[in-house]
């Protein structure tokens, strides 16, 4: 079967005609006669080609020779600073660690309250006839508590009991520290021919840092 | 092999130019592939290396005037040193009440050092702990106002913590209308031992 098939198609080629003439041409060494060679296009590819790598990895090579010198000047420069900079952060720790001596104890010695500064302007504040008995100060942020008396038991010592409440209420350096300023009690001591009063000072919480300084 | 070689031999000799072009091109690609991540490995660094140094340089600058704070935060904490009660010193610390109720003619009825005053939180760590004295003392009312005040003034961070007046007996020489009593608690700040 594959003989056959050979056979058939050596007839066909013979069929289809041979070259017209022999070439006799030894095409290895004739000389290119293309108006520009193929050589020349050849190398003038390569050049360019390999001119842009060199220029591409010279360029690359200048950048990383600059990088190098500005790294090294970077070195210098921290060399220079850390010295100095060693000597800041020993202060600093030095610095805060004093001054921790400092806030721990603001935090509990710090009182933003004068008892005696407190009593001095509710002496202020009394009139004649006003006598403050007992004081208790409780501790801040609790609270002050007064007892007193006003001489007489008249219409006129409730009015200056009355008076005198109010303007403790009133006053802008209590309102500023209590809460409140409440009377608790007032009633005729008839022992004494006097008018008892007692007075609770609530301490005022979130604003108490300002104080009476 | 020797085939091969020598192939590569007639075609170097025959087309010179290329083979050298080529071998040009060949080694330019290995040197540029090797040292590729020189460039962003080195930038990289470079940005690193500002930036610390930018940290160093603004805590210089920063730091202008820490040494003349430390100096000053030392100073004081030297200061309270120096003011502070030494829990231990308890004579020295009762001296004191003695000395105001000379000074003030109020009569001091009882004074106790508290030895069981209760520490802040963190008080083992701490530098200056809180130190409480209980007052009872008898006297006019301005005077013993005067004594408060004192204390106040006297101690580093003292400050009453409670206190009641009363009325009291009087001190010979004194008006029994202003006589007070007073009892009261103070506070001082001392050095932890």
């Amino acid at each position: 079967m594959l003989a056959i098939l050979k056979k058939v198609s050596s007839t066909r080629k013979n069929e289809l005609g041979a070259p017209w003439r022999v070439d006799f041409r030894d095409l290895e060494t004739l000389p290119d006669t293309k108006a520009v060679r193929t050589d020349f296009l050849v190398n003038i590819l390569l050049f360019t080609l390999l001119g842009s790598l060199l220029i591409f990895f010279t360029h690359r090579e200048i950048t990383l020779s600059g990088l190098k010198d500005d790294i090294t000047l970077v070195q210098s420069q921290i060399a220079d600073t850390s010295t100095p900079n060693l000597t800041a952060e020993t202060n600093f720790r030095d610095f805060l660690s004093e001054e921790k001596k400092i806030k721990d104890m603001h935090a509990w010695a710090v009182s933003p309250f004068s008892f005696p500064d407190y009593l001095i302007h509710l002496a202020s504040l009394m009139p004649s006839g006003v006598r403050a008995s007992r004081i208790q100060y409780q501790g801040f942020p609790e609270a002050i508590l007064v007892s007193g008396s006003v001489e007489g038991q008249n219409v006129s010592a409730s009015e200056t009991a009355s008076e005198f409440i109010a303007s403790l209420q009133q006053d802008e350096r209590f309102k500023e520290l209590f809460a409140s300023v409440t009377n608790s009690n007032l009633g005729r001591n008839a022992s004494t021919g006097t008018l008892s009063f007692e007075l609770i000072f609530t301490f005022a919480k979130p604003d108490a840092s300002r104080g009476i300084k | 092999m020797s085939m091969d070689s020598s192939r590569i031999l007639a075609g170097f000799k025959k087309k010179p130019g290329i083979t050298i072009s080529a071998a040009l091109i060949l080694a330019v690609l290995v040197g540029v592939y090797i040292r590729y991540d020189q460039l962003e490995m080195h930038q990289t660094s470079l940005t690193d290396l500002r930036e610390n140094l930018v940290k160093l340089q603004r805590n210089v600058v920063n730091s202008a005037q820490l040494d003349r704070q430390l100096s000053d935060i030392k100073e004081i904490n030297s200061k309270i040193t120096g003011a502070a009660l030494r829990p231990s010193e308890l004579a020295r610390n009762l001296q004191f009440f003695y000395t105001l109720e000379v000074g003030n003619n109020v009569k001091l009825l009882d004074l106790r050092q508290q030895t069981t005053a209760t520490p802040p939180p963190g008080a083992a760590a701490q530098v200056y702990i809180p130190i409480r004295f209980e007052v009872n003392m008898a006297g006019e009312y301005e005077q013993l106002l005067k004594v408060m005040r004192e204390i106040e003034k006297t101690f580093v961070g003292g400050s009453v913590v409670s206190a009641v007046i009363t009325p009291g007996a009087a001190v010979p020489g004194q008006n029994p209308d202003k006589a007070r009593l007073l009892s009261m608690v103070v506070q001082g700040v001392a050095i932890n031992q």
